[in-house]
Formats: structure tokens, sequence, C-alpha cells
């Protein structure tokens, strides 16, 4: 559609106010209502999956038989009830939890400074460089990585670290071709020209000029991936390859809920919905702060 | 009179504000005439056809008078809006390259047209079809009427859209820069065949343009839209002899010596 | 075209000889071996299954002849199930995984696909607000959460469906719309966006400005380009497929591939464990290709010589 005479007008008055991208951005994400509601609730969720576990009189794996198979109730503290051997949900679904975002957090870390390394250089060097770095991630891509992590996890023993390698060595492909071709769109521009004719070397070019600028995808990136390495983590706890006992994650809680929904539901529900909840959320701010950074695709 | 627009006012309603995009515009078009309308891009040219065709946006709001023959077209249905579109009115676009659906050949494209708006079967629309094609001089034409778009040229691909548009022998072609997204040197060739089909088929023509030397060439008359509103309106040649708007001068200055025909040279 | 596919199969080799040594090189570094998890057997029957299966030659050996093994598709005995080939497992889990994995695309197609052109006619209004949180949801909520809770809903509460096994049609109902569900919340998007895009393209103007019925527009002339991006997907789809199966096959208990490769792989049965996957490899190399020659299709745009 055309512009009118009086929006082009106001466009110009406003790029002239010199507004930064990230202000724009800003802006535009605080007018997304499910954005922001999910930043409330999953900020809420971290508060809670930090805190919480101290309020309770409970921890998370101590084995109560006098109160194993209890429904939630809120008479004596075991607020979402316990299990076959009388540990407390409320506890154990917030332990889960931390377990969960921390690989989250962490294998996403691990994937991001991988790809962003790995998509700098490439998409910098160009050339021959970029050519065999590229075709590596290409092979690497048609890899079905999810069986080479059950066999890792199986033959190897179900050790958390592990599971950060595996998932982190999986995820950063995406980010290395993202950043990638960020990269080769940007070394072109002047700031870049104009930085390496004073002299600045390759180093610190993609330091100081070329990271700054990608900080964008990135962010969106960082906020779709966590949900997807949770969900993988998830996946293998639920296939019971991955956090092991005493330790639980949303996955392992998941897994247990399942083989006793009939006598227990609840062992099911609750922490199914707190991953559900988790995984909306983060979804819906990385969309939304997609939709911030990349106003067209309204 | 064949089209007469009165007052005709275009807003667009964006989240909180209203923006207006056409003032109180009239102007009107008669049998054979070619008619410029002349301005820089957001003065309004482009959304007083879109209203008068009825293919605003959806937050699109009209009001004033557009008469076809008499007919009130401003809060016609877009049932009956439709009979008249590609029918009556047809329009063509900026960007041959994109206007063109990219997934269908120019045969069905053209044909559908035609069965929709005459009720003709297959055999005898693609005979007009093909007869229309030939008429816009595309070489070949029973053979490449099988083409997709992208296996055109762009000014092929705008020959074809205006074969499409002449399909069913309009009264009014409505041409929204045609010729901006063209090399310079087809540029001239599709004015020539819009100039050559207008008296072969008698068609009125409204040529949308930012560019005068456009005008000059092919428009009887010309109204020159700033912001919204007419600034300036008068036969071509004295609009090209004795600009009277400081706009209309600016616009002349902004036409390249070399294109200026010698009528403006000597206007000044 | 036919050359075009050719040439992409053989260009798929060194993807799936590197697969092939990786997959290999991993089981055989691994500690404990397939013999491991049985009851102290006798030495000498112990060296007659090593020769059996060739376990006592050098690795070098092993690995050249497995090689030549897999060129003539021949994946080898099992080591689990003795008297079966690591082939006529496939055969027999193949087709249940694939009639599972039909459905559930078939499933995500036929709601997503309308779901996406709904939301995108109401642009920006609650049928489409609605629409995408709902989508939103179903991308959100992992299929071995939703299996579960749909056995829960429908079979343990209600007694409208089969909870497990593979009786009669009915019993695909859940796992089909657990293993579909985040397919069609991905299709729903995907075609909400292209149609949205493709009814600001201009060719669509044209197509108004040529008064065709709002029918003729839609069906015709947007719809095709719309789902462009959703046939492109279903190469990433049908990999989400398998992984997502491995999953539901192991809680619907059915006898399908993925049960197949996590028992293999919890058995340490090597032959079937590589077998699977690399029949997975091979599988989705095709699939690819034949995704790429239907985009080619339905985009007249795009040859492939």
């Amino acid at each position: 559609m055309t512009k009118s005479g009086e929006t082009l007008q106001q466009a110009a008055s406003e790029s002239v106010k010199g507004r930064s991208l990230w202000q724009d951005a800003g802006r535009r994400l605080v007018k997304n209502r499910a954005a922001v509601v999910s930043a409330v609730i999953l900020g809420l969720l971290v508060l809670l999956v930090i805190f919480g576990p101290m309020l309770s009189p409970h921890d998370y794996y101590t084995q109560d038989y006098d109160a194993i198979w209890q429904p939630p109730t809120l008479s004596d503290g075991h607020l979402l009830g316990t299990d076959s051997i009388g540990r407390d949900l409320f506890v154990r679904t917030l332990a889960g939890g931390r377990i969960s975002l921390m690989i989250g957090l962490v294998a996403t870390l691990v994937s991001l400074i991988i790809g962003v390394a790995y998509g700098a250089i490439a998409g910098y060097f160009g050339g021959k460089v970029d050519t065999v770095m590229m075709r590596l991630v290409d092979i690497l891509y048609a890899m079905p990585f999810l069986f080479f992590v059950i066999l890792l996890m199986v033959f190897f023993g179900r050790q958390i670290f592990l599971i950060f390698i595996a998932i982190g060595a999986i995820n950063w492909l995406d980010m290395a071709r993202i950043v990638r071709g960020q990269t080769l769109s940007l070394k072109n521009k002047e700031f870049v020209e104009a930085a390496r004719m004073a002299g600045a070397s390759s180093a610190s070019v993609i330091r100081r000029h070329i990271v700054p600028n990608l900080l964008g995808v990135v962010a969106v990136y960082v906020t779709l991936t966590i949900p997807q390495v949770i969900l993988f983590e998830s996946f293998l706890s639920f296939l019971g390859l991955g956090v092991q006992e005493p330790a639980t994650s949303w996955g392992s809680l998941v897994k247990e809920g399942a083989d006793e929904m009939s006598r227990a539901p609840w062992l099911l529900v609750y922490p199914a919905l707190a991953l559900a909840v988790t995984l909306f959320c983060f979804n819906f701010i990385g969309d939304g702060l997609r939709d911030a950074l990349d106003p067209k695709d309204r | 009179m064949l089209l007469d627009v009165n007052r005709l006012r275009v807003r667009f309603e964006t989240g909180e504000d209203t923006v207006t995009a056409v003032r109180d515009v009239s102007f009107s078009l008669t049998e054979g005439e070619t008619l410029g309308i002349v301005g820089e891009s957001g003065s309004g040219k482009s959304q007083t056809v879109m209203a008068i065709m009825g293919l605003l946006a959806d937050n699109g709001r009209v009001d004033g008078s557009a008469r076809f023959r008499g007919e009130e077209l401003v809060g016609l249905p877009q049932r009956l809006l439709r009979r008249g579109r590609g029918n009556s009115i047809s329009m063509i676009f900026q960007d041959p390259m994109t206007s063109l659906n990219p997934h269908l050949r120019i045969a069905t494209q053209m044909t559908e047209v035609l069965a929709y708006h005459r009720g003709m079967g297959r055999r005898r629309a693609m005979d007009a079809a093909v007869a229309m094609l030939e008429a816009v001089h595309i070489p070949d034409a029973g053979r490449r009427i099988r083409y997709y778009p992208h296996e055109f040229s762009g000014g092929m691909r705008q020959r074809v859209m205006i074969a499409m548009a002449l399909l069913c022998e309009p009264e009014i072609l409505i041409a929204d820069e045609p010729t901006t997204a063209l090399d310079v040197t087809v540029q001239a060739e599709i004015l020539d065949l819009i100039r050559d089909l207008r008296h072969r088929f008698g068609t009125s023509v409204l040529m949308i343009t930012h560019d005068l030397g456009v005008v000059a060439g092919t428009c009887d008359r010309v109204i020159v839209m700033r912001q919204g509103e007419i600034v300036e309106s008068g036969d071509a040649a004295d609009i090209f002899a004795r600009p009277q708007h400081d706009y209309t001068r600016a616009l002349l200055d902004a036409v390249p010596r070399l294109d200026t025909p010698p009528l403006i040279q000597s206007g000044r | 075209m036919i050359g075009y596919a050719v040439r992409r199969l053989l260009g798929a080799i060194p993807t799936l000889f590197i697969l092939l040594t990786l997959a290999f090189a991993l089981i055989r570094t691994a500690p404990g071996g397939p013999f491991d998890l049985e009851k102290q057997l006798p030495p000498e029957i112990e060296a007659n299954l090593q020769a059996k299966y060739h376990l006592d030659e050098p690795l070098y050996q092993q690995y050249g002849r497995y090689l030549w093994d897999v060129a003539r598709f021949d994946f080898g005995p099992s080591f689990q199930y003795r008297d079966l080939t690591v082939n006529q497992l496939i055969a027999d889990g193949f087709p249940v995984s694939l009639r599972l994995g039909a459905f559930s695309l078939l499933f995500a197609l036929m709601f997503g696909v309308p779901a996406g052109l709904m939301a995108a006619f109401r642009q920006n209004r609650p049928t489409d607000y609605g629409l995408m949180t709902l989508a939103m949801l179903g991308i959100s909520i992992p299929n071995f959460v939703l299996a579960p809770l749909l056995i829960l809903l429908m079979a343990v509460y209600n007694d409208w469906l089969p909870a497990g096994g593979l009786g009669s049609p009915l019993h695909y109902v859940i796992p089909v719309i657990a293993l579909g569900t985040a397919m069609m919340a991905y299709v729903a998007r995907l075609t909400r966006g292209a149609m949205i895009e493709v009814l600001r393209s201009n060719y669509v103007r044209t197509a108004r400005a040529k008064g065709l019925p709002t029918r003729v527009i839609l069906f015709r002339h947007a719809l095709p380009a719309a789902l462009t991006p959703v046939v492109s997907f279903m190469g990433p789809a049908a990999a989400g497929i398998i992984t997502g199966s491995v999953v539901i096959e192991t809680i619907f208990g059915i006898p399908g591939l993925g049960r197949f490769f996590v028992q293999g792989a919890l058995n340490r049965d090597y032959t079937l464990v590589m077998g699977v996957v690399l029949f997975y490899g091979m599988l989705i190399i095709v699939f690819n290709l034949l995704v790429d020659l239907l985009y080619a299709w339905l985009d007249p745009r795009v040859a492939y010589k």
C-alpha cells in the first residue's frame, strides 16, 4: 500500500528524532500483550523455582511413608500431593524445574558460543574458508543426531554434562548458519569498511562491529533455543536417558507421572503443566521479540 | 460524461489515528480522452483510483462521489463493483514482474477474465486471448500463451498485463505508473502501445505517474496532486507551458533535460 | 528431472558414508559388549557367538565387511533377535511406523492448513488470535506430555478410545493426535504467514482488479503460493515425525522402528541400531528429494535439470 503524504512525513520526522532500533523494538515488544504476559509468568515461575523449595517444609528426595499417593491438599504442606514413595510433588516439580531451566540456559549458551564463533568466522573470512566450513555444517545437518544422543546416553552413562555437550553440539548448527548470513551482509557495510581502512585487526572488527550488530538475531535465537533444549532434555529424561535419580527434571517427572497416571493423575498433570507453560512462555517471548525486531513480518 | 469524480475523500484508520490520503478530489474523464494524474509518491494519486475501483485496503474509507456513466460507484457493494472491474474499467500496475501470478500460465490468467465476465467457454476464450496478445505485438502468441510469467521479459509482461486488461474492451483503462519499473527504451514502446490501443479500441485512459515526461506524449489533460489534494489542473499543453503552482514547476524541473520535449523548453 | 533425482541420490552417498562411519565408531568405542547383559556365558559359547558375528576380527575388517554389506542393503543379523536379520526386523517395523507417520502427517495437514487459512482471512481479529494461541500451545506441549494426557482423558477417565497397542483403526487415534499436533500447529502458523503475504501481493491485487470472485482469487490465485512453504516444511516435518515416533511408539507399545531403536540401544543390539539409523538416514534423503520435486511442480519458476 502506498503511504500517504502524512504518514511519510510522520515517518521522516520520527527518524530525525533518531530513535534507535532497540528503542523501537522495545516499544513494539511492550505493545505485544502475549509476549508481556508470557514474560511476567516466566519471571514468576523462575522466582518460584529458585526460592519456592525454601518455603516448603519438605525437600525433593525425602521419602515420607506415612504420606504416599497423597492427592494435592492444603492441609499438611503437600501442596501438589506426593508420589509412590511419599516425596513431595510441589518441591520435586520446582527442583526438576531448576535442572530443566539450568540445562536450557547452559546448553543454549554452549551452542551460542560455538555457533556465533563458527558463523562469524565463516562469514567474515568468506571464500574457501566459508565454503569448507559451511559444507561441514550441511553434512552435520543431515545426521540424525537424536539417535546419536540416545546411543551416547546408553553407552556412556547418563551424565548431565554429556547432555550439555550433546545438546549444545546439535543446536549450534542453526546459529552458525544465521550468524554467517548476517555477517556476510554486514561485512560489506560502510562502517565495517571504515574500521578496516583505519587499520583495525580482523579480531577487533569481528568483536567491535560484527558481534554487536548480530545481537538482534541472536536474542531471538536464544529465546527460541532455550525451549527447544528444555524440550530435548525432557525428551531424553522421559526415555529414562536424561537426568538420573535422585536428581529430577520435568521430563523425568512427566515419565513417572505417566507411569502412575490412572492411580495418581496429579503426578502427571502438574509437572506436565509446568513444562508446557514454560515452553509456551519462551515461544511467545521469542515470537514477540522477532516481530518487534523485524516488523515487516506482521 | 464517462467518469465523474466529485469531492472524493479517502481515509485510513491506523490504530488510534486516521490518516487522510485523498481530500476533496474532483475531476472528470470524457470518452476517448487521456487524463494524467501526476504527483510524487504519497500524493494520493494511486489511492484515488483504488477508491474508484473499490480496491482500497480494509481500513480505507471513502466519501464523496465517483460516477461511471451516471452510476454511483462509492458505496456500491463489492458484488456489483466486481462486475465492472476488469470489464468496463480495467487496470494495469507499476510492476509487471510481480503483478502476474507466477504460479499460473498466461493462458489461465487471461481466459479466466473472459470466462467470468463474458461467460466464454475455454476454446473461444483462448482464441480471444491469443488475438489480444497479437494486438499488443507479442510474437508467436499462440505458443507463448502457454508460458508462465517468468518466461517473459519485463516489457513483455507489461504487454501481457495490457492485453489482459483490454480483453473485455473496457471503457476506461487505468494505468498506474505503467512504465516506472521498465527500461527507458521499453518505456517508450509501452507508451506507444497504450497510445495506439487507445485509438484502436476507443478506450479512455487514466494515466497515473510521477513522471511528467510520460504525461507529455500521452495525455490530453493533466491534474497535479500533492498531499492528497489537486493543486493544479488543465490542458497538458497549458500546464507544460505555463505551470501555475510552485509544485508543478518543481516537478517539471525534475524531468531530465534529454527526455524533455521541445514543448517544455519553449515554455521556460 | 530423472537425471536430477539420480544425481541427488548419488550426492547423498558421502553423507550416508559419514553417517555410517560415525555410528560405527560410536558404537564400537562404547564400553561393554552386546552379550554382557546375559547370564555368564560359557567361554566357548561366547567365542562361538563372537565368531558368528565376526566380533573376533580386527575392527577395520569388521568395518569393511559392514560397509560392503550395507552397500548391498544387507544390514546383517540382529544380535538380540537371534533368528532374525535386521532387514527382516525393519521390514516388520517400518510399515507400522509408516502408517503412524503418514496418518499424523495427514492429520497435521488436514487441520493445520484450514486453520492457517482461516486465521489469515481474519488477520488480527479474535479468530486469528484464538487460533494462533492454540497453535502456540500445540507447539509448546511436547508429544510425550500430550500422549499421556490424552490417554488419561480419553482412555482412563472416559472409555472412549483404547490406550495402547494396535488392534483396530481406533487404536491409531491417540498416537496420531499426539504425534501430529505439534506439526499441525507449525503448518497452521506457516500457512497463515504465507497466506497473509500472498494476499498482500501484487498479483492478488491484479486478480481483484480483474473482478474475479473471491473464491477464485483465494483458491486459484493465492492458495498455491501459500502452500509452498508448507511443502518445504514437509522435509523437517518428516524428520520430526521420525524423532517423535521413537517416544510415541514406546509409550503406546507400538511395534515400529522407533521402539526397535530404543530397545536395540538399551540391549546393545549393534546391528539393529545401526540398521535403523542408516535406514532412517536413507529415508530422509529420499523424502527430501520427493519434497523438492513436489515443490518444483508447485512453483513453475523452480526447474531441476
